[in-house]
């Protein structure tokens, strides 16, 4: 896709948690801001998806059963390929020091805290990718 | 005929507000001021104080646990509470401890409004 | 000023620092009821006294902080670090505030824009405690997809690039390449979308250089670094400067000092009525015997008031070290959040006293010192925990009172100072030669830390800032009478103490040049200066003599007497005539010079037992002052 029609289209990102609840949350807060969502239960399912389909970024909570954020983070990050670079906002219950340190260490590109505000994760998605389109 | 009123805030700044219109309304009063719940109740108890300014907000003892102690020891006195919180909640108990509710920031129609209020009664209570 | 503004300014003061204490102590101690109410006080109080003095804009701020700490105390919202921050936030923009109004004397005019910016965040907070409804959400992003001003970036933006920052920091190979390629990519969308598009695309291609991954990954990390130092507003960062605060030309005093004042003032006046009774005794023709002693008793007497006097005007210019510690924990907060290295600073001693003088000067310094612990000093958290240390690393700030000396001590738990790297950089730096270097006990190469030149900030993103060091952390202590020493356990941690005087006794002096040297003169020996006509000296034997206004003095040519150069000759000569035990002399100097205050540090080193000198004392510009014993030199 060159850079033109990209820009037409939405930009495409994976929300990881295995809470349905909040993928639903998530999800309408990105979609209402013009972004495409694509949903993911777990770390295994996540990387499946990445290696099968272009994103410009993936929100990843951090606990979750068959393989948590973090693993899933560090593994995307080791593999050979481009996807290797998608940006990663992790979302944890966690506010202490050492889950952000713990985070940024598996290689995650921000992190903020649930219950995450709608406005913040739009606002911070929006950064990190470089807009809705 | 000059009355001794007193002023309790913890913020000297909020004293000094009052006292600006106190000495526009009635500049031949006397002053006396204090911090907080413990100095007011001794002003009180060394010299004749014959009405009161209360804040509501303070540390320690609020405005309006010092005005019930304020009644206990000299039922009658006229007295106020100040707020800038004009919650219903707050207007209500202020009216049930018996004093009247100033909104903050004070104008200088509230306070003259309390004051001849208060003065009808001190006179009343002289004569 | 009018008098409203400035007790504004003095409560405005007074209730940031109690908030910010609130907040960060509340932070420590999510359930801690009073610190929440205090904190909500403090707001409230805040907001009040901003409506007294009519600051609309600051008011109208504070009432939406007030409604956010409300929303804390009733449990709706929940007191996280982001909303720490942003009260905190908040309470450096009503400094920035307050600042202004000491400058001016006025409210700022300024203000609505920043303060309906904090508004907007307060009420955000406040309104995601509701349940979202489509309303407040649509608006919410209304405002994100606005267009971005060129300007102060939005907090949000910087602070994920400082994310990246970090994240390109990290080295460990496993993933070191998917780390650094996500971080130059979502840096150069975050700079594009706050319309650095040119900054953006000079990164991706710096990103997309050939080299070895570890020392690219330092390059982009400094490089972005330097970008968001640039783009970062001048704001919280800035208040640790000297030059943004306006000098305090007021001091808040215990009222039992001033009591103690008065008494002593009254006890004065009855000395002073006593002595006046002897002088109608003499007058009178009272017997000598009877008249000395009253005189005697009356002296002892006024000598005691005096010394008390003496102490009681010093106490007066004593500040407890609070008031230079207060602003520390909040500042290691966010360097070790800066830097991902938790650390807890432990305060001990802030209510020791010290002289205002002294509690002011020597802020900047501790802080130099915090900022190296936290830089240099301590390990990350991996590297502890592997270790076997606790994760969170602690600073201790303790001061002390020793006799007439203050002790100050900063203690870290990290590495030490890894001396082979001091004698490695001092060689590199040309401090001394490697010989030497080499030759040097481990005390004197951990001395090295304090030489000119040495500094270790080699990059410029080091938080400890550009080319400031050790040695002028040393140099400031030096000019106010105190001495700074280091001492370091390897693997342990470092200490540093700072040993200052208690009291800071002000000298004014007159400089003068003789022999193309300065020396100072101590004004209160110094009658005054005239100029004269080389005529009108005369010589007396080997001396020198000039008759001024009917009395002779005896002239004494500085320079020659000091063992440097003689007066240069000329026409005319200067001369200042001083006087001490009751004695007049002349003194001829080549130049008169400015008058100062200054602190007198007892002579040391090769200047002690150096007859005629007083002390010494530094000069601005870092030179040696040598004031005079006007008493030896005309002996």
């Amino acid at each position: 896709m060159d850079d033109a029609s990209r820009r037409r289209s939405p930009r495409r990102i994976l929300i990881v948690d295995d809470a349905g609840l909040v993928r639903r949350f998530h999800r309408d807060a990105l979609e209402k801001a013009g972004f495409a969502v694509v949903e993911a239960l777990n770390g295994v399912e996540a990387l499946e998806k990445i290696l099968a389909e272009p994103f410009d970024m993936a929100v990843v909570d951090v606990n979750m059963p068959q393989m948590d954020g973090l693993t899933f983070l560090t593994a995307l990050r080791d593999l050979e390929g481009p996807e290797r670079s998608l940006p990663a906002l992790i979302v944890s219950t966690e506010a202490a020091a050492h889950d952000r340190e713990a985070a940024r260490a598996a290689g995650a590109n921000f992190y903020l805290v649930k219950p995450v505000r709608p406005d913040l994760l739009v606002e911070h998605v929006m950064l990190m990718c470089g807009g809705a389109r | 005929m000059s009355y001794r009123i007193l002023i309790v805030d913890d913020s000297k700044l909020a004293r000094m507000a009052v006292g600006k219109i106190l000495g526009t309304v009635h500049p031949g009063w006397t002053r006396v001021e204090a911090a907080n719940a413990d100095e007011a109740v001794a002003r009180v108890r060394e010299a004749t104080v014959d009405l009161a300014v209360v804040d509501f907000n303070m540390p320690g003892r609020n405005g309006l646990e010092l005005v019930a102690e304020l009644r206990a020891l000299k039922p009658g006195m006229p007295l106020a509470v100040i707020s800038a919180n004009h919650q219903t909640e707050i207007v209500t108990r202020v009216g049930e401890a018996g004093a009247t509710f100033l909104a903050k920031p004070l104008t200088e129609a509230a306070l003259r409004c309390f004051l001849d209020t208060a003065i009808m009664h001190l006179e009343a209570a002289r004569s | 000023m009018n008098e409203f503004i400035e007790q504004f300014l003095v409560e405005g003061r007074e209730l940031v620092a109690q908030g910010s204490d609130d907040l960060l102590a509340l932070e420590e101690n999510p359930g801690d009821k009073e610190r929440r109410d205090s904190a909500f006080r403090a707001f409230h109080t805040l907001k009040g006294a901003a409506g007294i003095v009519d600051f609309e804009a600051m008011a109208q701020t504070l009432h939406a902080g007030e409604d956010v700490l409300s929303a804390v105390r009733s449990g709706a919202v929940v007191m996280t670090a982001a909303v720490t921050d942003l009260c905190l936030d908040c309470l450096d923009q009503v400094t920035t505030w307050l600042d202004q109004m000491q400058a001016t004397g006025e409210v700022p005019g300024d203000a609505q824009a920043r303060a309906d910016q904090i508004a907007r965040q307060f009420r955000l907070v406040s309104e995601a405690a509701r349940p979202v409804g489509a309303a407040s959400f649509s608006e919410a992003t209304e405002e994100v997809g606005a267009e971005p001003q060129r300007g102060a970036p939005p907090p949000a933006a910087l602070a994920v690039l400082e994310e990246q920052v970090t994240l390109l920091r990290n080295t460990a190979p496993a993933g070191l390449r998917g780390r650094r390629s996500s971080a130059v990519r979502v840096a150069a969308s975050v700079l594009r979308g706050i319309d650095r598009s040119s900054e953006a695309a000079d990164f991706e291609r710096l990103a997309g250089a050939t080299a070895p991954p570890e020392p690219l990954a330092e390059t982009l990390a400094e490089t972005l670094a330097r970008l968001v130092e640039e783009l970062s507003p001048p704001g919280p960062a800035q208040t640790a400067s000297p030059g943004a605060t306006p000098a305090e030309t007021s001091v808040r005093v215990d009222v039992h000092r001033i009591d103690a004042l008065v008494k002593l003032a009254g006890e004065l006046t009855v000395a002073k009525n006593a002595l006046g009774h002897c002088a109608r005794l003499i007058r009178d023709d009272t017997d000598p015997r009877r008249l000395a002693a009253e005189l005697k008793a009356q002296h002892l007497q006024l000598e005691r008031l005096v010394a008390d006097l003496q102490q009681s005007v010093v106490a007066l210019r004593v500040l407890p070290l609070q008031t230079a510690f207060q602003r520390f924990p909040r500042l290691v907060r966010e360097m070790a959040g800066a830097l991902a290295k938790p650390a807890r600073l432990m305060i001990e001693g802030a209510t020791t006293e010290a002289d205002k003088t002294i509690v002011a000067a020597i802020s900047e310094p501790l802080l130099h010192v915090i900022r190296n612990s936290l830089d240099h000093g301590l390990e990350t958290a991996e590297e502890r925990t592997a270790l076997g240390k606790p994760a969170i690393a602690t600073i201790r700030l303790r001061a002390m009172r020793q006799g007439e000396h203050i002790v100050i001590e900063v203690e870290d738990d990290g590495r030490g100072i890894d001396l082979a790297r001091v004698r490695s950089v001092a060689a590199a730096r040309g401090v001394a030669s490697a010989a030497a270097i080499a030759a040097m006990s481990e005390a004197e190469a951990t001395d090295l830390i304090f030489a000119p030149g040495f500094s270790t900030a080699a990059s410029v993103s080091d938080l400890s800032g550009r080319g400031v060091g050790m040695d002028v952390v040393r140099t400031t202590v030096e000019r106010l009478g105190g001495r700074v020493f280091v001492s370091s356990r390897p693997g342990l941690g470092t200490l540093i103490r700072f040993n200052l005087p208690f009291a800071v006794m002000m000298t004014r002096v007159m400089i003068v040049e003789a022999g193309g040297q300065m020396f100072g003169l101590p004004l209160e020996a110094v009658v005054e200066t005239v100029r004269v006509p080389r005529a009108a000296i005369a010589a007396v034997g080997a001396a020198r003599a000039l008759v001024l206004r009917d009395r002779t003095l005896p002239v004494i040519d500085l320079g020659k007497s000091l063992g440097v150069e003689p007066a240069t000759g000329g026409a005319e000569a200067t001369i200042v005539v001083v006087s001490a035990m009751g004695q007049l002399g002349g003194l001829e100097v080549d130049r008169l010079g400015e008058r100062l205050d200054v602190m007198l540090a007892a002579p040391e080193g090769l200047l002690t037992g150096v007859p005629c000198i007083d002390g010494t004392t530094l000069m601005g510009d870092g030179r040696v002052l040598i004031v005079l014993d006007i008493r030896e030199l005309l002996e």
